[in-house]
């Protein structure tokens, strides 16, 4: 009895010493603290740990040797876990190029930047991504009523700016949403313009996916998709 | 003795746990800076956040440090404070990487007091590699304040 005592406490000094590793490797990482309702992320895990850990132990049924048998059996897993992570962690940590983490190295996206074939295929996502925006649009029943009304309102809105009322192209709204077709000539103008439009359209439209087309003279049309809906195309 | 142990195989579990996901970024408000060059002397800042000591509003522009995982997408908490009936504008903005404009998200704040509001971008808007900010636009005369803005990720 004595003896399994010790094996365990011993087991338990050995996750408790690599918990502490990963704590200190986790420190120099980041010191961020948690708010109370960010807590709310974090906590299935926590709690999964929880339960996992403290359910076993609370069934006091009277069987000793079977708790400890349990326990052991439980501490072998844990060490084999513990183990395993361990590796991933060294892994992860001697294939970085310097001594700072990138948070997004788990990312299946994480070659972007200098894979170009990755970088076609996130921009050709995109290009699909925003098909399914404009194919939304386009299946969005029209009311003429609705419309009329609502693009003299964007119209409005568009030419409080010097910009936007110059370089707007096209303003088409059906029932529910706005499709607005804006020129950037690459000036830096309509980018500065761009967060204070969404501002104003705060109240009527707060959504807005935006897409560029490269007219191939210098010049982008930025596409502007203006909704009020709750929520947005996953 | 069972106690014990389970303590121990759950702080040490904890530990592990909490390295595989991203952690959230609370920000200050006091990061936030004016959006408008010639603004800069009308933004002021406090301990708790930043405000504006013009009589009119002014926009002012909070950079947003984001960790995605694989599990990509944009949430934020914005607090902040209007003393009196004051109105607050704020919009998560998403550009990509080439500065290309992705998305945005606004809510339109009216009323006194403390306000905690929450703005979302789905994940096509915010892809690995895009980059938040937010833009509010803050009542004159330091009627209102931005305390802080908080990532959930």
């Amino acid at each position: 009895m004595t003896l399994l005592r010790s094996a365990l406490a011993g087991g338990a000094i050995l996750i408790i010493g690599v918990g502490v590793f990963y704590g200190v490797l986790q420190n120099q990482a980041t010191d961020q603290a948690v708010k109370s309702r960010s807590v709310e992320t974090s906590k299935p895990s926590l709690n999964s740990s929880l339960s996992v850990a403290i359910t076993p132990m609370g069934s006091d049924n009277g069987k000793p040797i079977d708790d400890i048998t349990a326990l052991r059996g439980e501490v072998f897993l844990l060490r084999a876990e513990v183990s395993s992570l361990r590796r991933q962690m060294l892994t992860q940590t001697q294939s970085q190029p310097s001594a700072s983490i990138d948070a997004t190295s788990d990312n299946p996206d994480k070659n972007l930047r200098i894979d170009p074939l990755a970088r076609a295929e996130a921009e050709n996502n995109r290009k699909k991504q925003m098909a399914a925006v404009e194919s939304d649009f386009r299946k969005e029943r029209s009311d003429p009523k609705w419309s009329s009304r609502t693009t003299s309102l964007v119209q409005n809105i568009l030419n409080i700016d010097d910009v936007t009322r110059a370089e707007t192209r096209s303003v088409e709204c059906r029932s529910q949403s706005c499709r607005i077709e804006i020129v950037d000539d690459g000036s830096g103008e309509l980018s500065k313009t761009m967060p204070l439009l969404a501002q104003r359209f705060a109240s009527s439209f707060p959504n807005i996916s935006a897409d560029q087309i490269d007219q191939g003279n210098g010049k982008v049309t930025t596409v502007l998709y203006i909704s009020n809906e709750t929520s947005q195309r996953k | 003795m069972k106690l014990l142990l389970s303590l121990v195989v759950t702080i040490g579990l904890s530990c592990l746990t909490l390295t595989a996901q991203a952690t959230n970024a609370n920000h200050s408000g006091t990061i936030c800076k004016n959006y408008n060059a010639s603004q800069v002397t009308d933004i002021d800042y406090l301990a708790s956040g930043t405000r504006n000591i013009n009589a009119s509003p002014r926009s002012i522009i909070c950079p947003l440090v984001r960790a995605p995982t694989s599990t990509n997408s944009a949430a934020v908490y914005v607090d902040g404070y209007h003393s009196g009936s004051q109105t607050t504008t704020c919009t998560l903005y998403s550009y990509n990487y080439n500065g290309t404009y992705l998305g945005s998200v606004s809510f339109t704040q009216t009323g006194s007091g403390a306000f905690d509001r929450y703005l979302s971008l789905p994940a096509p808007q915010a892809p690995t590699y895009a980059t938040l900010s937010v833009l509010c636009t803050i009542p004159g005369g330091g009627a209102g304040i931005i305390y802080d803005i908080d990532v959930i990720q």
